[in-house]
Order: C-alpha cells, then sequence, then structure tokens
C-alpha cells in the first residue's frame, strides 16, 4: 500500500501525520523533539505512527512514496547563534556595511514598543558575522556592472586563507554590483572550492541577485551560517531514512509556501528558515480551495505567540524582505506576522489602575500562574481557565518554538492545571481594580481578542483588503477558544477549525506541492525599448529552463510543471514595489501597455484613488518566475456528511462556563471531540473538548462538522447580545 | 459630550486608535517617493481632536512632532470662516509661520466629519528634496534672510470637499527642482489620510460618535497621568546645558542655544533665556521649531514607555524664550535649515539637560544616556548624468552614533536621535540614482566619545563623481564641525567633531587603475586638502573626492574606568585608534594587540597623577564663580542619592554634601554645583581625537573636573574659549531628605 508521511518538527514535539493513497489519514503521532539529533524525534514518531498502523519503522519507510519534512534547524541555528563560524568576503572600502546595517537595523522587525525605547536600542547582538572575519577584497563594478577596478585574485585567495585559518567553517561572498556582473564572486567562489573544498561556500549573485548591498550581505551572511548544520542534518537524515528502506527523495517545506529537494536546499538552506509556521498556512490554503474560499486569514496561536498569515486570491502573500532577529534578508517567504500575544500573555494594571494585556509574556518557563511552575501572575491562559473555557485536566498543545518545556512538565501528553493558582492572580488584581475575578477575567479576555482583531485588520489591510472579505482559519493550542470572539469583531462570518489541529502543520505541508523560483534583477523605467522588452522575455524564458532543469532532476513530468511570471514594478524612486503577474508576449512591444494598466489597478486597490501618479514614472525593479508541480500527496478525502448524525451522542456532561456576553457563569454542555461524526450540528454556548484545543462556541454562534471532520462555525449578526458591547 | 468610556472599552478603543496613526505612517512611507521619507524616516504623521490637541504622533522625526499641531490651529484660528473647514478637505502648507519646521516639510492636514461633525484631524508633515530657491535641495547658504530662500506657502486648501485642487497643487510642486516626485508625495499623503478617514469611520459606525469623542478626551487624560507621575517621581533641581551651531551659511561664528530646565513636582519648565539673537542665515527656527525639538527629546526619553501623545504631555511642559532668537525667530529670518540647525541643536540641548536629570534619578541605571550624534550632516548634490539627464540629490547617509549608556557602550551608527525609525539608504541605491561612486562607507573610529562607556562612532565615507558630466554642484551642511558636541555625562569625554574634506585633484581614478582602493585620507594623495566649515557650497570637479565623518555619541563616566580588554577590542575591530587608547584610556598593547597589563597600570597612574597636578582648584580658575567657603565637613554618613556614577550625595552634619563616588572626597555642599568643589583643567581637544585636529582648535576648551582626593574624572565641557564654567547641576533637595539621612 502507497502512502505519504508528513512530518513537522516543532519546539516541543515532532508530528506525524499519514495519509493512504486515497488520501484519507490513517494516522498521526507525536514524539517529543530531540534537540541534539532532531532525526531521532523524526524517526521515534515515524515508529509512534507505524505501531498504530500495526507495522514497524522500516515497514512504513518501504511503503512510503513521498516523505515530506519541515524542521526548524535554520531558524534554531540562528536565534541560538549555533551556526557554522562565518567568514565574508566584500568589496574593500565596504567591509562594515553589515554591522552599520543601514542604521535601521537596531529596530528591524521591532515592535513600535520596542523602537521607541531610544536608551535600549541596539543592533543585533551578538552579529552573526564577527567583524574580525569580515575581510575586504581589491576589486569594483559600477552602477553599468562594468570593472572600475580589476578583481585581485591572489588578495582575495590570502584574505580566504586568512578566515580558514580563523576558525571559518563558511564564507559568504557578496560584491557590490554583483547582481549585474557576477565573474569576480563567481572567481572568488571557484578560488574556495579549489583551495578549500571542505568550506561551505556562497555567492550573492546565485542567491539573491537583487540590488541592496546590505540585504545581499546579510542573506548570503545567512545561507552561509545555516547551510552547513542545515545540511548536515539533512543528509544524515536521509540516510538513516534509507537505511530504514525509504527509496524515494526527501521533500522539504520550505518558506515560501511548497515543497522543494536536497537539490535546492544544498544551495539555498535559508529556504528552510521559518518554514515551521508555513506549513500551517499550506493546510489553510489546501482547505480554503476545498471549499472554494480564495481568501483565508490564518491565526495560529500558540502558548508564546500570536501569527497571522494571508492568503488572497488562492494564494499565499509573500513577505519580499522578512527579518530574522533584526537581519532583513532577500528570500521571499509566506507572510507572517508574529506577535507576544499567546496564552501566556500577561494581563495587569497599568499605573493609571487601567487593566493592560501583554506585550509581556509569561513564555513557557514559569508560564501561566495555572502551570504551578512558579508564575504568580495572570496570564491568557488563566482567563481562559476561570472563565470555565478550558477545563483543569486540558491538553495543551501548540507550537513552543524556542524552549522546551521544563521536564516532567506534561505528564502522558496532559497537564494538570492549577485552578487556584490562576484564580490567586485573577483575584490580585480585582482586589487593586476594585473589581470582582470574573470581571477581570471577562475584561481581559474582550481586550485580548481586540487586540489580536487589530493585528488581524493590520494584516489585511496593509494588503488593501478589508477583513469582512475573508473567512478565518484558527489553529494552535489556544485559537479555538478566542477565534469566534475574534471573528465577531472582525465582522467576519465563518470560521474554520481543523481537524487534527495538534498536528496540522505536518498534515499541511503534505497539501503543498513542488514550488521552485528563479529572480533576476531588470532595472528598466517605462516604456522599454522593443529590444529591451524582449530581453525581458528571453529572461523569463531563462528563469523557465533553470526550473525545468531542477524539475527534470525531481522526475517531475513536462505536463506537470506550471510556470507564472511576474514583474516587480513600481513608480520611479519608490522604495517598495508590487508583484504584477504577467502573461504577455514580449516579442510585441506594444504589449507593456497591459502590464502598466495592471500595475496601477493593482495600486489603487492598494491606496484608495487620487494616489496614483504616473508623471512620476513607472519602473521594473526584477522580475521573477515561480514554477510549480501539484500536490505530491493525493488530495486530503472529505466523507459525506450524515445529515442525522446527532450531536448529542457526543455530549460528556456540562460545567460552569462565564460566557462575557451572557453575564454570570451557567451550566453549560461539554462535548467530546473525539466522538465528532461529520454532519453533527452545534448551537451554541457550548464547548467541544478536543485532543489539543478546545472549541468555544458562544451564544451567537452556531457550528457543523464538515466531512474533513473540521468544525465550521457560524457567526450570527452583530446586535445579538455579543461580545461587542457590554 | 457626556458619554463616559468604560476602562475596558478605553483599552480596546486605545489601541485601535494608535493602530490607525501607524497605519498612515506605514502607508506614507510605502507610497513615498523620497528616501528622505522611506529611508531617512523625515516625516511624521498625527491624528488630532477637532481643536487640534495632537492625539498621537508617529514614531517618525519626532523634530516635527508639534508641526501638525501647529498647522491645524493655524487652520481653524486663520481658515475657519474665510475659506471654511469641510467634509474632504486637505490644507496644505511649508511656512514656518504656520506650522512648517522649514520649508522642505510640506504638511497636509485634515478634518475628519462624522454627519456633518468635526470628529478629528489626521496630518502628516513630510520632507521634499527640493522645494525651490536658489540652492538645490533648498536648504540656503548665503542668503541673509527668507527672502532667499525657497518660496512660502502659507496654508491652502489643496483638496476640496474630496477633488483636489489641480490649479493649486501646480503651485505646490512648480517650483522644485524635483517636481515630479513632490506631486507623488503629494499622493502619499492623500493615500494616508484616505486610509485614516476610513477607518476612523468604521470605528465610529461600531462605536458610536460619543464614545469616540470619549475615546479622545480619556486618551488626553490618562497618557497626562502616566507623564505627571513619571516627571513627580525624577529630583527637583535645575540642570543646565548649552550647545553651539557653528556658521551660520554666511560666516563661521559660533552661535549658542542656552537652556535651564526646572523640574518642580509635576512640571518641566525649560527656559532659553540667554539663547543668541536670531542669525542673519538659514539656521534659524521659529517657535514651533523651539517647542517641537523639546519635545523630541522628551518623548524618547521620559515617554519611552507610553503612548507619544503630544497633546497629553503638553500642559506639564511650561517653555520660557525670547521672540527673535536663534530657536524663536520672527519673519523675515532666514529658516530654510532650521530642522537640522536649530531645532536640531534645541532637542540636543534639551535631550542633555534631560540626561543630566535622569543620571540624578533613580532611573540612573536604566536609562541615562550621553548625548546622541549632534547633528545631521547634509549633503545636496547638483549636476547632470554622462548622458547629459539632470540630477539633484540629497544623501541622507550620514550615520552618527549612539550616547553611551549608564550600563553598556552607545550604539555605533545607531543613527540620529530622537528617530527610532530612521535608516540610511544602501550604497547601491546611491549609485543608481546618481553620478557618484563611494570609494568606502565605513565605521569610523574615534568618533565617539570615550568614557567609562564610549559613545557610539559614525559613519566615515569618500565620494567622487562617476559617470557624471560636468562639475557637480555641492552644498554641505551641519554643525559641530568646529567643535565637539555630542557631549559626554557626568564624566564621559565628548564625540569628535564633524569632518568635511574636499580633496582637490585627487589621485583617486589613477589608483583605480592600478587596481588599488585608497584606505582613507591619508591614504589618498591630492593636489589640495580644504576642510570645510559646517556650511558649505561649493563645485566637484571629476578629479575631486570628498570625505564626510559623522560624530558619534558622548561617553559615560571616567575612561580610566574602562576596562582594558574593551578597549584593545575597540582598536582590533576598527572603532579607536591605539594614540586614543594611550593618550585617554591610559590602555598599553603588546605586540600582539593584547593588553599590557603593567604598562597600562602605569599609564593611568600617571594620567591621574598629571590631572592633580595640572588640576587648579575652581576657586582659583573661577574665583568670581566659586561658592563662599563652608566649614570643614564633619565625617560622611549615608549616601542618599547619587550623580550618576561620578558623584554620590551624602548627609555630613545635618547638611548634604556631594561626595566624590570613588573615594568619597568631599567636594561641595548641596547648595553648590559639585564642580565648584573639584580641580579643573583645560585639555587640547585633539587629543579626544584626531578628527579633531580640523576642528577650531584655538577657540574652542576642553574642561575637565576632577577629584582633588583620587583624580577620578566628575565632568567634562566643552566652551567657547574664556566661557564661565557651566555649572549644570542643582539638585533641590527636600529639607525631609537631610532628616531622613540624619535618622
Amino acid at each position: 500500500m502507497a502512502h505519504y508521511i508528513g512530518i513537522d518538527i516543532g519546539g516541543t514535539f515532532t508530528d506525524c501525520a499519514v495519509l493512504d493513497g486515497a488520501g484519507r489519514i490513517v494516522a498521526t503521532a507525536k514524539a517529543p523533539s530531540t534537540r541534539g539529533d532532531p532525526a531521532r524525534g523524526v524517526l521515534d514518531a515515524i515508529a509512534v505512527a507505524a505501531g498504530s498502523l500495526e507495522t514497524d519503522l522500516s515497514g512504513l519507510l518501504a511503503g512510503c512514496r513521498h516523505l515530506i519534512h519541515g524542521c526548524t534547524v535554520a531558524t534554531n541555528a540562528v536565534v541560538e547563534r549555533d551556526g557554522a563560524t562565518t567568514g565574508l568576503i566584500t568589496t574593500r572600502g565596504h567591509e562594515d556595511a553589515i554591522p552599520i546595517g543601514k542604521v535601521m537595523q537596531k529596530v528591524a522587525g521591532q515592535s513600535e514598543r520596542e523602537m521607541i525605547h531610544q536608551s535600549h536600542l541596539d543592533k543585533a547582538e551578538p552579529p552573526l558575522v564577527d567583524r574580525r572575519m569580515i575581510r575586504g577584497v581589491t576589486e569594483r563594478l559600477d552602477r553599468a556592472g562594468d570593472v572600475v577596478v580589476a578583481l585581485d585574485e591572489e588578495e582575495a585567495a590570502r584574505a580566504v586563507d586568512s578566515l580558514v585559518a580563523d576558525g571559518a567553517q563558511a564564507i559568504a561572498v557578496c560584491f557590490l554590483w554583483s547582481f549585474l556582473n557576477d565573474d569576480h564572486e563567481r572567481r572568488v567562489g571557484e578560488r574556495i572550492a579549489c583551495d578549500h573544498p571542505g568550506i561551505y561556500v556562497t555567492a550573492s549573485s546565485s542567491l539573491a541577485p537583487v540590488l541592496g548591498e546590505y540585504e545581499r550581505a546579510v542573506t548570503t551572511a545567512v545561507n552561509a551560517y545555516v547551510g552547513p548544520r542545515v545540511v548536515d542534518y539533512l543528509e544524515r537524515l536521509a540516510a538513516r531514512l534509507a537505511d530504514g528502506g525509504y527509496a524515494a527523495p526527501l521533500l522539504l517545506a520550505h518558506s515560501m509556501g511548497g515543497l522543494t529537494t536536497m537539490e535546492d536546499v544544498r544551495a539555498k538552506p535559508l529556504l528552510m528558515l521559518d518554514s515551521g509556521p508555513v506549513s500551517g498556512v499550506l493546510g489553510a490554503r489546501f482547505f480554503g480551495a476545498a471549499y472554494g474560499e480564495a481568501n483565508i486569514l490564518c491565526a495560529d496561536m500558540g502558548g508564546t505567540t500570536f501569527d497571522v498569515a494571508m492568503i488572497e486570491g488562492g494564494r499565499s502573500v509573500l513577505d519580499e524582505q522578512p527579518v530574522i532577529d533584526k537581519y532583513a534578508y532577500l528570500m521571499p517567504k509566506v507572510a507572517v506576522s508574529s506577535v507576544g500575544a499567546g496564552g501566556g500573555s500577561i494581563v495587569w494594571l497599568d499605573e493609571n489602575g487601567l487593566l493592560r494585556v501583554g506585550p509581556d509574556s509569561a513564555g513557557a518557563d514559569p508560564g501561566p500562574a495555572c502551570y504551578g511552575r512558579g508564575g504568580a501572575r495572570l496570564t491568557v491562559t488563566d482567563v481562559d481557565l476561570i472563565l470555565g473555557f478550558l477545563a483543569a485536566g486540558a491538553f495543551l498543545g501548540g507550537r513552543m518554538r524556542r524552549r522546551p518545556p521544563a521536564a516532567g512538565a506534561f505528564l502522558g501528553g496532559r497537564m494538570r492545571l492549577d485552578r487556584a493558582a490562576a484564580e490567586r492572580a485573577a483575584d490580585a488584581l480585582a482586589r487593586a481594580m476594585g473589581g470582582d475575578r470574573v470581571g477581570v477575567a471577562a475584561g481581559a479576555f474582550r481586550i485580548v481578542n481586540a487586540h489580536m482583531a487589530d493585528l488581524m485588520r493590520r494584516c489585511s489591510i496593509d494588503r488593501g483588503r478589508d477583513p469582512r472579505d475573508f473567512v478565518l482559519f484558527a489553529y494552535g493550542g489556544a485559537a479555538a477558544m478566542h477565534i469566534a470572539y475574534l471573528a465577531r469583531e472582525l465582522r467576519i462570518g465563518t470560521v474554520y477549525v481543523p481537524s487534527f489541529a495538534a498536528v496540522f502543520s505536518a498534515l499541511g505541508m503534505m497539501t503543498g506541492g513542488l514550488l521552485h523560483s528563479e529572480e533576476a534583477s531588470f532595472p528598466a523605467v517605462f516604456p522599454l525599448a522593443g529590444e529591451e522588452w524582449a530581453r525581458l522575455g528571453r529572461l523569463f524564458e531563462a528563469g523557465e529552463r533553470s526550473l525545468a532543469r531542477l524539475f527534470e532532476s525531481e522526475g517531475v513530468a513536462e505536463g506537470e510543471r506550471r510556470f507564472e511570471r511576474s514583474l516587480y514594478m513600481k513608480y520611479r524612486l519608490q522604495p517598495s514595489s508590487l508583484s504584477v503577474p504577467v502573461s504577455v508576449d514580449f516579442r510585441d512591444p506594444e504589449s507593456q501597455q497591459a502590464v502598466v494598466e495592471a500595475f496601477e489597478a493593482r495600486y489603487s486597490a492598494l491606496y484608495g484613488a487620487n494616489a496614483a501618479y504616473r508623471a512620476a514614472g513607472i519602473e521594473i525593479v526584477k522580475c521573477r518566475v515561480e514554477g510549480s508541480a501539484e500536490t505530491v500527496a493525493p488530495a486530503l478525502a472529505a466523507v459525506d456528511p450524515d445529515p442525522d448524525a446527532d450531536a448529542e451522542t457526543a455530549r460528556t456532561g456540562t460545567r460552569g462556563i462565564v460566557f462575557p456576553e451572557l453575564g454570570a457563569a451557567r451550566d453549560t454542555p461539554v462535548y467530546d471531540g473525539a466522538r465528532l461524526v461529520p454532519g453533527m450540528r452545534f448551537e451554541g454556548p457550548l464547548v467541544i473538548e478536543r485532543t489539543g484545543d478546545t472549541i468555544v462556541l458562544p451564544s451567537f454562534a452556531g457550528a457543523r462538522v464538515d466531512g474533513f471532520g473540521n468544525v465550521v462555525i457560524a457567526i450570527g449578526p452583530p446586535g445579538d447580545g455579543g461580545g461587542m458591547t457590554p | 459630550m457626556t458619554a463616559t468610556l468604560d476602562p475596558i472599552d478605553f483599552e480596546v478603543l486605545r489601541h485601535r486608535l494608535w493602530m490607525i496613526n501607524d497605519e498612515q505612517g506605514r502607508v506614507a512611507a510605502q507610497v513615498s517617493g523620497s528616501p528622505a521619507v522611506y529611508e531617512a524616516k523625515d516625516f511624521n504623521t498625527s491624528l488630532l481632536t477637532p481643536e487640534g490637541e495632537s492625539l498621537y504622533v508617529g514614531i517618525y522625526t519626532t523634530r516635527l512632532s508639534l508641526c501638525l499641531n501647529f498647522a491645524v490651529r493655524t487652520v481653524i484660528e486663520r481658515l475657519g470662516d474665510a475659506v471654511g473647514i469641510e467634509e474632504g478637505d486637505a490644507f496644505v502648507t511649508n511656512d514656518p509661520w504656520c506650522g512648517a519646521a522649514h520649508m522642505n516639510d510640506i504638511l497636509m492636514v485634515a478634518p475628519i466629519f462624522w454627519e456633518g461633525r468635526l470628529v478629528c484631524w489626521a496630518g502628516l508633515a513630510m520632507h521634499e528634496t527640493d522645494v525651490g530657491g536658489p540652492n538645490p535641495g533648498s536648504f540656503t547658504v548665503g542668503t541673509p534672510d527668507v527672502f532667499g530662500e525657497g518660496p512660502l506657502i502659507p496654508t491652502i486648501k489643496m483638496v476640496e470637499r474630496g477633488r483636489i485642487r489641480e490649479d493649486l497643487e501646480a503651485l505646490v510642486i512648480r517650483n522644485s527642482r524635483t517636481s515630479e516626485v513632490n506631486g507623488l508625495n503629494l499622493r502619499a499623503r492623500i493615500a494616508a489620510i484616505n486610509r485614516t478617514r476610513e477607518r476612523i469611520r468604521e470605528m465610529i459606525a461600531e462605536y458610536g460618535v460619543d464614545t469616540f469623542m470619549a475615546l479622545q478626551s480619556e486618551l488626553l487624560r490618562n497618557v497626562g497621568a502616566s507623564f505627571a507621575r513619571r516627571v513627580r517621581a525624577l529630583p527637583d533641581g535645575s540642570w543646565r546645558a548649552e550647545g553651539f551651531l557653528d556658521h551660520d551659511g554666511n560666516e563661521n561664528r559660533l552661535y549658542r542655544v542656552r537652556l535651564q530646565m526646572t523640574k518642580t513636582g509635576e512640571t518641566l519648565e525649560f527656559d532659553y533665556t540667554g539663547t543668541d539673537r536670531q542669525a542673519r542665515g538659514a539656521v534659524n527656527c521659529t517657535r514651533v521649531g523651539l517647542e517641537s525639538g523639546t519635545v523630541s527629546a522628551v518623548l524618547p526619553m521620559l515617554c519611552y514607555d507610553m503612548p507619544w501623545s503630544p497633546g497629553a504631555i503638553m500642559p506639564a511642559i511650561r517653555f520660557v524664550s525670547e521672540e527673535g532668537t536663534l530657536n524663536n525667530a520672527t519673519h523675515p529670518a532666514a529658516v530654510s535649515m532650521a530642522t537640522v540647525a536649530a531645532t536640531f541643536a534645541t532637542s540636543h540641548v534639551a535631550s542633555q539637560a534631560i540626561g543630566k536629570m535622569l543620571a540624578c534619578s533613580d532611573l540612573a541605571g536604566s536609562e541615562a544616556q550621553a548625548s546622541w550624534s549632534p547633528a545631521w550632516q547634509g549633503a545636496t548634490l547638483a549636476g547632470r548624468h554622462e548622458d547629459g539627464r539632470p540630477f539633484t540629490a540629497v544623501l541622507l547617509d550620514q550615520g552618527g552614533g549612539g550616547g553611551a549608556r549608564a550600563w553598556k557602550d552607545g550604539p555605533d551608527t545607531g543613527g540620529l536621535p530622537g528617530t527610532p525609525a530612521m535608516g540610511i539608504a544602501n550604497v547601491e541605491t546611491y549609485e543608481k540614482e546618481y553620478p557618484i561612486l563611494y570609494v568606502y562607507r565605513r565605521q569610523s573610529r574615534d568618533t565617539g566619545g570615550a568614557g567609562r562607556y564610549r559613545g557610539g562612532v559614525g559613519t566615515e565615507t569618500m565620494l567622487v563623481p562617476h559617470r557624471a558630466d560636468g562639475p557637480i554642484d555641492l552644498t554641505l551642511l551641519t554643525h559641530g564641525a568646529s567643535q565637539p558636541e555630542a557631549q559626554g555625562l557626568y564624566g564621559g569625554y565628548p564625540s569628535s567633531v564633524q569632518v568635511r574634506a574636499l580633496l582637490r585633484g585627487a589621485d583617486i581614478r589613477a589608483r583605480f587603475r592600478q587596481g588599488e582602493i585608497p584606505a582613507g585620507l591619508e591614504d589618498a594623495a591630492c593636489e589640495a586638502l580644504e576642510p570645510q566649515p559646517a556650511k558649505t557650497r561649493t563645485v566637484v570637479n571629476q578629479d575631486d573626492a570628498w570625505v564626510i565623518v559623522c560624530a558619534g555619541g558622548g561617553g559615560y563616566g571616567d575612561a580610566l574606568l574602562r576596562p582594558p580588554q574593551a578597549v584593545a577590542d575597540d582598536i582590533r575591530a576598527g572603532l579607536c585608534s591605539r594614540e586614543v587608547a594611550e593618550a585617554v584610556y591610559g590602555v598599553a598593547l603588546d605586540g600582539d594587540g593584547g593588553v599590557d597589563a603593567a604598562a597600562t597600570g602605569a599609564a593611568r597612574q600617571a594620567i591621574r597623577a598629571r590631572r592633580l597636578a595640572e588640576g587648579r582648584r575652581f576657586a582659583e580658575a573661577y574665583p568670581d564663580r566659586a561658592a563662599p567657603a563652608s566649614g570643614a565637613p564633619r565625617a560622611s554618613g549615608a549616601p542618599v542619592a547619587a550623580i550618576g556614577q561620578a558623584v554620590t550625595v551624602a548627609e555630613r552634619g545635618g547638611a548634604l554634601w556631594y561626595d566624590c563616588r570613588a573615594c568619597r572626597h568631599p567636594l561641595a555642599p548641596v547648595e553648590a554645583d559639585p564642580k565648584t568643589g573639584a580641580l579643573v583643567r583645560a585639555v587640547p581637544m585633539e587629543m579626544l581625537s584626531p578628527w579633531n585636529r580640523f576642528g577650531l582648535t584655538g577657540e574652542i576648551a576642553v574642561n575637565e573636573y576632577v577629584c582633588p582626593g583620587c583624580a577620578h574624572l566628575l565632568s567634562v565641557e566643552v566652551r567657547r574659549a574664556g566661557d564661565p564654567p557651566l555649572l549644570d547641576t542643582e539638585l533641590r533637595m527636600a529639607s525631609d531628605r537631610v532628616r531622613d539621612a540624619a535618622e
């Protein structure tokens, strides 16, 4: 029997999902992540899944058609500064480009709250590349790509030797203007490969051939920094999987929202940065397609973070210049906005006696008061417990990205929550405020929901979109408790809470297809001369040929390959460009007109009437080709809902729960998520407890279970006693 | 407006309103075509009450923080009746007597209505590359008054009920050398205001207009209370700071900005009395610059953990200033350089005074910070590309350094103060647009002030024309080229001077052909090396080059207390020279660049001995300034307060005395300035940084104040030669503190 395995390494658990050849989910499994040797956790999780299918590791691997994998090795290397000792070779006179960091490194990726604290602004510490490991080499190109100073190749070789002598394990090469002329970079790269074959080398012109020496140098340096770790890990894993009987190539989930192979990752390991949160977005996109929903806001709320992403017109939105740990780099990534507003966000009273939530978080350790690990401050998780949404014996799922939990915290997958500790924390605030415990909890619940709604609003409005045109997709351990209220704040009518929330990322990555891209810098101002326009067409064709070679090596048949071209355009002198899909005939210069119109239409949609200003001139920055191939795993299978399914069969009892829109605690029905059957229908108020999360259905919401086992929540119209107005 | 706001509603709505103002700035930065806006963040945004009080101001250039508030008030007072204020209108001005900081800043403010009622205002101020006048870039060198600068546009209604008046739009952009970009930027302002109007209306539709109005007053009340609490917790007293503006655009003379800041209870008074009369040149600013400049120091230093709501903090701030002075100039003073001259200098002295106050407070260990880089280094260029196309450019990539903190060095190339989000463009971005080539751009050693913690260093760049047709018209402007201007805090040394030097007939291109890249000023041969004063306009030819070195931040505490290893690391990272290490830090290195501990100990001992030997008693140096002699203090009691790492306040026989914090040597009674009990000696400014040789060495005095007991460096001041000492610290300690201490 052919089947498919998805494996996602998270901070706490390594998750596994197995599909059969018909797309049915036949097994899900978890095993503790193993930091020192992540491959062991991977094999453990597969073994657990195999056990539930009454086979063993080799049995499962031998029958596996594709194994699809996402890991945090690259992210951990950067965040924990555990990557390779990296040297940088750059143009003499410009050695400080990364240390200067365009001055703004000190605030890159920071929240406004952090940015206004002037006395505490600092650049990335410690730097990924020590200043003493940066060597300038005599060479210089200009804006035409012409040589101003010839490359001193012997000097470069000596600089490389000295870096290796100082311990460099990886070397990044980034010269000014190399994206227009890669000769100097290529020669230095070849020299390193020849003189020091064991050193991991990466050159900016092959990785991110676009304007901007700071970001290009960072991209190259980060790639070199994570390269040896990522490649080493994946090669070992591939070997162990092969030993176990897995015969096909390993497929890897990357941060652009698709899958790729080792060939690609070996050269671009930074594709693996932050790929974890992206997999959930893939899953949401898949279900969105199945439901006919093209516009989706994804809410991933875990213990320490709240991540928001957007799918627009069936495509995930890319961040062209993502930031990791204050370093901005040039590898497009599915845009995920993250704020510290997870279950750990601290509830507090400010000096004016006002109730506030976050941004400080109790994190995973000590965590919320109810974890009983010494945290005395009220958190959102405590609030959920006090209101009764969370049961004292609930399992806490969700991703904990950076820090593993204290040993012994999870007892057989369940953690006993200390309700009394949560109540003490709330009472302390209630006394100070002159209110009561439940009032504090209900107030905090409303505030955190409103703040999360603000973030989601910003995420959609930044793209010129109205959140009311979207549906919500909620996953992560804490999202399902808040999502109905969030939806109401945003005036969103439909919310999907997927089944298998606990392994949703592992499942999500199996819904992705192969996705590769090629970019090239192409600075030009409209209107272009006919021959230049034709050259652009040839550049696209060259990009497609290069992707075709990659597909060839991956065994993807010609008929399955799909190419999409886009141009990045802007008004002249603007800093950021918009991507405009193009499918015009480049042999015809007149076709430029359609492209310009497409750009202006997009621009006006984003920034409103009166904002466009053609007199400034319109220019092209770069071109990009994406090559994709259909999903490699079969589509997830849905079953037909049973119209007679009786929700009451899933009911386990009642407990006292405070729904803020209803006032005091009331006896509320509780349902068992494990007993949900497609076709069941529910009317709030009630809660559904599942392995991994609790779905809260307020009085203004109803729900049904669909053929995938997902819970689809319908939010009632505002004004019927909802959470908006007290 | 009787609606009361539930505290939970308030928290929910406060956050949402803040996000709306934030979004205004993000839209403007995305859409704008000026590197001044999207990179240097030389703009700001605000949401204001119907009366023009600023509810929120963006985190961009805080030196513009009150401009929009002045602009809205101008509309209300001068145009309300005359031309009317209606739904869909937007008003525009660049007039520094109508709210703009200088002519380059074009302001747009728009009323927002709900069912016919004015509910708030939104607005943006954005710097334009050029707004006309004789000087490319519109910072005008050589004019005596405003009539020789770019044209003023007093407030006009450019958008009328949602329709752009194209005749007026043409008027706004017509005089500029960069009218295309200015036009694009006008649209950026409109786009941002459109967005804000929609968001505000959504909010009112959801919550009701009464709630929205109540939110505004509650917000002002709430942030006002937080600010009052912050100020109340600081010690009462007065702190003085003085800054110099060198060169007025016509002649190189030093103008003084003088500040006495007095903190009493919950109020802060900024008294600029004694500031020099307005200059015959473009360095002045108007009253809006004085107030915005001051607030731009208050926001990041005292409001670092609360919303930036100028309308809420203004009731606690008082200004005293004489009209017709450098930072309160009256028409027809020239003001085109205001933001980078008098406004910046005002902000600079205000941050020094606040830094001193923080160093005297319980927040010293977590908030006290020396001066950041003292001024922007402007460079505007105009000329032709090799294909004959004209260009006008402002280079905004001059990154200063951050001030040293009580716990850490200042950030290297950290930028300018009061502009947290500012960045500089890539070298490739500038080279793409303009016919120039960066020989190098790097962090510049010896530009930050030395200290126990040192100031961050600034940048150093060397440029040459490249693929240009004919000469380039170059204007350079800054201040602090004559004197070290970023001051250290309580024993920290000042930054270097700012350097701008022209290399006439340089050999750069020949060196390129030989396969060499010059490593610095000394490494390039030229026919003449011409250091430039603070303001200059000149012509650069094909074989010329120019170098710009930005001053860093000031230091904190005595440099002899810096761990020698930290100095050795700085030398290796190219941030400190061996000369400065030896002369200022007293650190000697061995042959491998490691610390020579024995030689370092001896060098530091020698420096201390020299401080004691050369230092004169304050009473001898300044007989007319000395405090009346008091009886010999008795044995010291418990310390009750501290001033940075330099001085403690301790009780001695019922009186409070300043003691040296290192050796507890009594310095002066608390009624006097601690400097009056110190030894004072002048040090040559060239010793502090080799760059200082380009300053006005003969006219500037750097004075050290050291403890007579142990030679601990307590304070360093930069004065015009012949100036009296700057007695800058006057703590008013309540008598109950004396009593508490005595018990």
